[in-house]
């Protein structure tokens, strides 16, 4: 059960993962591309439409497409009008059927590619901004925890204080400093989320300095700096990688409720948040915009919690 | 009791000063002000720019705003919104009840799914009601706030339409006598409060299913049951109430968590609350309004906070007894 919960949750995510690196090569449609925005817009998933070759290797989506004539030439309709192309134009093997498996967006985009090209952004937000805030905190609490005394206490309260402001809030004044675009969202979400491994680090490293290993370390006259490295360190590294397991899932929730806002990654880069937000607007008559992203993420943050719980408890047997 | 509260109240306040002076930094450090926000691109001659810039105090250098801004939010007075062209203290009083209701009604809802779902985690361990739950709870988790938010919308407000989909009261319900304007009032939160509330109930289901397997092997609980409790009252008064400390204790911490999904739930249900308010402010570079609301989102976590531990020396004698 234990494992299966590792190895489920790790394996959906070296899937996506997997998905979102080879995106480019995943023979994908372009993901910012409004392929068509009268034939396209807010198709259903599986649907399928009818597509006419041009000689030049260009595509012409069509509603319908009207039996073709002695002449040659084929007539299409797109919304309520109709046109002609000359046979001249056509390729030699002009119809094709294209297939949405997810549907398009409100502009005509294809939201299959959109998912998996903002399950770059979504993972690359949520990892650099974990990695930025563990790596911040885990010196703030290395420094608070080895230090003690006046700079222990001065850095404790600066984080008390940091977490009294609820973070919404505390994101949002920091994101109107900057120009939205991906590293501030990067920068804003790490500079925000460094207080709890800090918190972490902090009490791992006073539960080990007064152990045996560490008062000889000091009694032999080693630098602090040196203790602190290769004494301490090493015992909080392990409940701090389970930890940032599950924040990363945490930090890409706080990613989407920006991007929401509209102060995350700016479009047309697509990203989950900005994707349920542009959904939002065609919720009632067309579900699947808004509904398809957000069980992504659902999906994404459940998996990192089952692999970060899983790895909590391989750690700590005892955990009931 | 009641000096212990009033001591922890009392060192509450350089938390407060702090935060005020953190938001004033921040948002002095942004770039572009209030009057560039009001005008966007437009080009006007360079004095009418000054006068507006006089008429906000902007042409005083930033540690004398400070300075003014700091006496006089001590006296109580917040400034002048320049989004909404009214004191904001007026405007945040406006929004803060609708705030409060949301959160209040969030908080009951997310403490009785809690509750509900540690009891049943704990009776049934590690058999399929436990795992139904606990799956239950952590796809509640994963899911955005926002986005259930809108799934509850599209299912119970258009395609069931059993609740409305936005806003505080009805048309004209604003007006209405208290016992029906009470009831439209409830009819209206229960969707926000319940997406609010049910979006965050993992960690306090988690602590307390935890919390009730620490206590089950306890002696005082073997006590009680040689006494002759039966097992509703062995399970909802014991051992709940001792495995309910730790979860007042979490409730108060998770308070600026609620606040902060208040925030993205107001704006997906047109909640008139502080959260919607602070966001428009914030677009609006009304630095005095962002600024109150912000103080105003800390205070509101301290006294939860303080709540939590008041609530949790009335529920743990010990506790009591060591601060006596």
């Amino acid at each position: 059960m234990r494992d299966g919960r590792l190895w489920g949750g790790a394996g959906f995510l070296a899937l996506l993962a997997g998905a979102a690196l080879a995106a480019p090569w995943l023979g994908l449609r372009d993901p910012r591309a409004q392929l068509d925005g009268l034939v396209l817009q807010a198709r259903p998933p599986l649907t399928r439409v009818d597509a006419i070759r041009l000689r030049d290797g260009t595509l012409r989506y069509a509603d319908a497409l009207a039996p073709q004539r002695p002449g040659g030439g084929v007539r299409y309709r797109r919304g309520e009008r109709w046109f002609e192309i000359p046979p001249e134009a056509l390729a030699a093997r002009w119809h094709e059927r294209h297939l949405f498996l997810l549907g398009t967006d409100a502009f005509g985009r294809d939201l299959a590619s959109r998912l998996i090209y903002g399950a770059r952004v979504s993972l690359a937000v949520g990892l650099l901004a974990t990695a930025l805030a563990v790596l911040l905190g885990g010196f703030v609490g290395l420094v608070a925890g080895t230090l003690g005394g006046f700079v222990d206490g001065a850095l404790m309260r600066f984080v008390d204080l940091l977490l009294a402001v609820p973070r919404l809030f505390l994101l949002l004044l920091l994101v109107s400093l900057y120009r939205p675009s991906l590293w501030t969202t990067v920068l804003v979400l790490g500079a925000t989320g460094w207080m709890a491994p800090a918190r972490l680090v902090r009490a791992q490293v006073l539960a080990l300095r007064e152990r045996d290993f560490v008062q000889a370390a000091r009694a032999g006259g080693a630098p602090l700096a040196r203790i602190a490295l290769r004494h301490l360190l090493p015992g909080a590294l392990v409940p701090l990688a389970a930890e940032a397991t599950l924040r990363v899932g945490h930090t890409m929730l706080l990613e989407a409720s920006l991007s929401f806002l509209g102060l995350g990654v700016p479009p047309p880069t697509p990203s989950w948040g900005a994707m349920i937000a542009e959904g939002r607007d065609r919720l009632f008559d067309a579900w699947w915009i808004a509904t398809l992203p957000g069980l992504a993420i659902a999906a994404t943050v459940v998996a990192l919690s089952l692999a970060g719980d899983a790895l909590t408890e391989r750690l700590e047997p005892a955990a009931p | 009791m009641i000096r212990y509260a009033c001591g922890r109240l009392l060192s509450a306040v350089p938390v407060l000063v702090a935060v005020a002076t953190l938001g004033f930094a921040i948002v002095e450090f942004a770039p572009g002000d209030a009057v560039e926000a009001w005008l966007g691109e437009r080009a006007v001659p360079p004095e009418v720019r000054a006068s507006l810039e006089r008429a906000y105090g902007l042409h005083q250098p930033p540690w004398q705003r400070y300075a003014s801004w700091l006496a006089s939010l001590a006296r109580g007075e917040l400034g002048w919104s320049f989004s909404r062209s009214r004191p904001v203290r007026e405007v945040l009083a406006g929004a803060l009840p609708a705030t409060l209701w949301l959160a209040g009604a969030a908080m009951l809802i997310h403490l009785a799914s809690g509750i509900a779902a540690g009891l049943i985690g704990a009776r049934f361990r590690r058999r399929w009601p436990d795992h139904l739950i606990q799956a239950l709870v952590l796809t509640l988790y994963g899911m955005p706030v926002f986005w259930l938010g809108l799934m509850a919308t599209l299912a119970l407000a258009y395609r069931i339409p059993l609740f409305p989909p936005s806003s505080m009261f009805s048309v004209g319900m604003r007006e209405a006598a208290l016992l029906p304007r009470l009831a439209d009032l409830l009819w209206h939160v229960t969707l926000p409060a319940a997406v609010l509330g049910l979006a965050s109930t993992a960690a306090t289901a988690r602590l307390l299913r935890g919390g009730l397997l620490q206590v089950l092997g306890e002696e005082f609980l073997r006590a009680a049951r040689a006494r002759g409790a039966g097992p509703l009252r062995l399970w909802l008064v014991h051992a709940l109430r001792h495995a309910s400390i730790p979860v007042v204790h979490l409730l108060g911490m998770s308070l600026p968590v609620l606040v902060s999904g208040s925030l993205v739930v107001e704006v997906v249900f047109a909640w008139p609350g502080m959260g919607r308010l602070a966001y428009e402010a914030l677009l609006a570079r009304d630095t005095p309004l962002v600024l109150a609301a912000t103080v105003l989102s800390a205070i509101l976590v301290v006294v939860g906070n303080l709540l939590a531990d008041v609530a949790t020396a009335g529920l743990d004698p010990r506790v009591r007894v060591r601060r006596r």
